[in-house]
């Protein structure tokens, strides 16, 4: 009849069957066995890194101290990594970079060579952890080379640790250009994170004793950069304002006053509420048509003063929700003055002030 | 008479071609989608930043916030721990609204009891219609954990609510039975940090049952006793390790799993949020990708493996399938409410890849399973059934299924090492391969049946357990 097996050869078909399921029983063997091998692999090398990390603990504490002068042991790439990682823990746990002793070891060990061979690798994975462990070693030379490492890379991860690699890599102001050039080249990579890559850079400058005006002077040849992205420039400014360059204010403002753009000047002033000054751009900005921008200035208003408590209760009268909402919120933000503000805008006659300001008041 | 007889055996050798060809394409698709995932998972896993990153990044670099939303209907038993889980993230700016959906239980109270809650006047702008909230509270002891209280008006609704409410850019839903591990906000927030075209992405979503939980933290992840759920752990790893991993690696990820995933806020509102169904993840993100590629933006759908969110399963067979009629039903109606990305080019592997596999394989597969099942009773009855060959047949289906479970938890073992004991590994992959016995064909036909229901937009009712059963709470709801 029409069954399958009687249409082909029915001893081919059964022959075939069995040789599938012989196939198959003899493959979750071997994954099963695999499982169970990768479980104890797994759990050795875990164990190994776990006791790796403790012993390069105690090397970098030595080290630290002057009290060694043999570089540690290195002898493979995931031990490189490993050392790597303590470094960092190291550093995060002190606050401070790596001393020029433990930089020194570094160098002295096999670390960066046996990290370097992976970044040619097929694998991304493996030239991520490579990547990552190059900004671990913090190593000033090691600057050029990630750049241009990274200037290849075309995955999206491994492009960005090798921002993050570089940044906790600079030693030159003048090396924060060539970051800015390198955040340039890849329009798909968000504000945001070149952000937390301008903030490390900055700080590890710092560490390294660069002085404000080398720093402001690598600051102003990015901010001036003829064509340079928008998005890159916010991200700039908004570094500049969370690490408190305040000594770079003024010229900020003024190259932000003669570039005009909106949203440069918006995250300007958040940058100096950010820095706890004031300058006359936000009042000038309060009450703008554009509410971008003036949402902005009535934000960073905070660190102005009370003088501008007036000028943000009219704010909310404005027709636009989230500026009427701003201005609620910097008024309770504002001391007595401001909360005097709310109080009589709630009695007000204008119907959004007043929904607006017993909001404000709940909220306070 | 020999010539009617022929034509039958001919229709009969046909059919039987075409059950076997499926059978082999569903297989080999799911087999295709284990080994991709396999090497991908092998690159990628070494590739996750570590948690000293991951903190610098918070530390410095502009993270977007995220507002959290958990829609909650009658929750009374998980409500407090899945609130208390998502207020211990880790994470620099986030606030958490929690939205009754009009709770005939003790869920508002509750809330409001335990976090010490005052009613506020919070505006929002209703920029999508949704059932207006009848108050707002606002806890005294987590500043940034909101409570919306509304007349019932179904789980999108809820959202949509969460959405009209929420002040920050990213949107995460999460379901009011699972519980966040710490970190997974921090995993998920770097890749929307280092992609700005990312605008949706989903974590993994593993089984919570027979865990062992410290207040809200797992202590020790385990594999539980029951049957049942095992069998759902085997296919929660398929479908996320696997699944979810390969089409995601393919720009084919079209569902990103209502339980816990952060989208684009100004997108999900550009696409009016949530629609009414009950498959409103899968839909959403449909309606997504055809609103980025009609509008010409450049965007990403990830799946990311790493960022875990912890649920329960249903533990009984009843509420299971429950659920998964649920599943088929919103399945079945996102696809019909999306069919012009089916075969598009113009959606690229969206509509190329992603709607014919969820149409053929997902949609579909039941069916022409089913088919295969109703085949091998009939030809046997008619005596057109070769006995071996139907025995080494399914000898071969069974061994396959086991293959993948197998492999699927090997998957989960390169990636993240979840289960630490071998022993819950191995219950894993061999108590899962027990569906064959009777689970499989149960969800099968629950699931053509719900693919003729799928106009209902009944919810449906799922037993709860309270989350630290094996430490003592157990308090059973409906």
């Amino acid at each position: 009849m029409g069954n399958l097996e009687s249409a082909i050869n029915p001893y081919l078909v059964v022959a075939l069957l069995w040789g599938v399921i012989i196939f198959f029983a003899a493959s979750i063997a071997s994954l099963t066995i695999a499982l169970g091998v990768h479980k104890r692999r797994m759990a050795s090398l875990d164990l190994d890194v776990h006791l790796q990390m403790a012993a390069y603990g105690r090397a970098i504490t030595l080290i630290g101290h002057g009290d060694a002068v043999q570089p540690p042991h290195i002898t493979d790439f995931r031990s490189a990594c490993t050392w790597g990682a303590a470094l960092t823990y190291m550093c995060h746990e002190n606050e401070c970079p790596p001393s020029v002793a433990l930089l020194e070891a570094t160098r002295r060990s096999r670390a960066v060579a046996l990290v370097v061979a992976r970044l040619s690798v097929k694998d991304w994975g493996e030239r991520f952890l490579a990547v990552t462990a190059l900004g671990d070693f913090r190593l000033p030379e090691l600057f050029d080379m990630i750049i241009l490492f990274a200037q290849t890379e075309s995955h999206m991860l491994v492009f960005g640790n090798c921002l993050y690699a570089a940044a906790q890599s600079i030693s030159r102001p003048d090396d924060l250009r060539t970051l800015f050039d390198l955040v340039h080249s890849r329009p798909d990579i968000s504000s945001g994170y070149d952000e937390g890559m301008f903030r490390l850079a900055i700080q590890a400058l710092r560490a390294v004793g660069t002085t404000p005006d080398s720093l402001a002077a690598a600051l102003r040849t990015c901010l001036q950069l003829p064509g340079a992205a928008e998005q890159h420039l916010l991200a700039l400014v908004q570094a500049i304002g969370k690490e408190k360059l305040t000594t770079f204010k003024d010229e900020m403002v003024a190259i932000v006053r003669h570039i005009g753009s909106a949203r440069l000047t918006s995250t300007v002033m958040r940058a100096i509420h950010n820095m706890g000054l004031s300058d006359s751009i936000i009042p000038e900005n309060i009450g703008v048509r554009d509410a971008m921008l003036n949402i902005s200035a009535i934000r960073s208003a905070v660190t102005c003063g009370s003088d501008l408590v007036p000028l943000i209760g009219n704010e909310l009268r404005s027709p636009d929700f989230n500026v009427r909402y701003a201005a609620a919120i910097t008024l309770t933000k504002l001391g007595d003055r401001g909360h005097e503000e709310l109080v009589n805008r709630r009695h007000g006659s204008d119907l959004y002030a007043r929904d607006m300001a017993s909001f404000a008041l709940t909220v306070e | 008479m020999f010539l009617a007889l022929l034509s039958f055996s001919h229709t009969l050798l046909s059919f039987q071609i075409l059950v076997l060809l499926s059978f082999l394409i569903i297989n080999g698709t799911y087999t295709y989608i284990t080994v991709y995932a396999f090497f991908h998972l092998r690159q990628s896993t070494d590739a996750s930043p570590n948690l000293e990153q991951l903190l610098a990044f918070a530390k410095h670099a502009n993270m977007r916030p995220i507002s959290i939303v958990i829609p909650a209907y009658n929750e009374q038993v998980t409500i407090i721990d899945t609130i208390l889980s998502a207020t211990a993230i880790n994470y620099p700016e986030f606030e958490i609204l929690v939205v009754n959906d009009g709770s005939t239980d003790e869920t508002l109270q509750r809330v409001i009891k335990h976090f010490d809650m005052v009613p506020i006047a919070r505006p929002a702008r209703m920029i999508i219609d949704t059932t207006p909230p009848r108050a707002v509270f606002v806890s005294r002891k987590t500043p940034n954990l909101w409570l919306i209280d509304k007349a019932n008006g179904g789980k999108d609704d809820a959202l949509n609510v969460g959405l009209n409410f929420s002040r920050y850019p990213l949107f995460c839903a999460i379901d009011a039975d699972s519980i966040l591990d710490p970190d997974a906000l921090l995993r998920m927030g770097h890749q929307f940090l280092i992609n700005r075209d990312l605008v949706a992405a989903g974590g993994s979503i593993r089984v919570l049952n027979g865990c062992v939980l410290e207040g809200t933290l797992i202590k020790r992840i385990r594999s539980p006793r029951s049957i049942l759920a095992n069998i759902q752990i085997a296919e929660y790893l398929r479908s996320f390790m696997a699944g979810r991993v390969t089409l995601s690696e393919h720009d084919s990820l079209l569902i990103i799993s209502g339980a816990f995933g952060i989208f684009r806020k100004d997108l999900m509102l550009a696409v009016k949020g949530f629609r009414k169904t009950v498959g409103e993840d899968m839909d959403l993100v449909l309606r997504l990708h055809r609103y980025c590629v009609d509008n010409s933006i450049k965007y990403k759908v990830y799946f990311i493996s790493d960022p875990v969110c912890w649920t329960q399963v249903p533990s009984d067979l009843s509420s299971l399938l429950r659920q998964r009629n649920r599943w088929q039903r919103g399945l079945v109606d996102s696809i019909l409410h999306n069919r012009v990305m089916l075969f598009n080019p113009k959606y690229g592997k969206a509509g190329m890849i992603g709607m014919p596999f969820f149409l053929f394989i997902e949609l579909f597969g039941p069916i022409m399973e089913f088919i295969g099942y109703i085949s091998f009773v009939l030809f046997y009855f008619f005596h057109m059934l070769n006995p071996i060959f139907a025995l080494l047949f399914f000898i071969i289906s069974i061994l396959w299924g086991m293959w993948l479970n197998a492999a699927a938890v090997l998957l989960d073992n390169f990636v993240q090492r979840k289960y630490e004991r071998l022993v819950d590994a191995y219950k894993i992959a061999f108590l899962g391969s027990l569906e064959y016995i009777g689970y499989r064909q149960m969800v099968v036909v629950e699931r053509i049946v719900s693919t003729f229901q799928f106009t209902r937009s009944h919810w449906g009712k799922v037993n709860r357990k309270g989350f630290n059963v094996e430490g003592g709470v157990d308090e059973t709801q409906s």
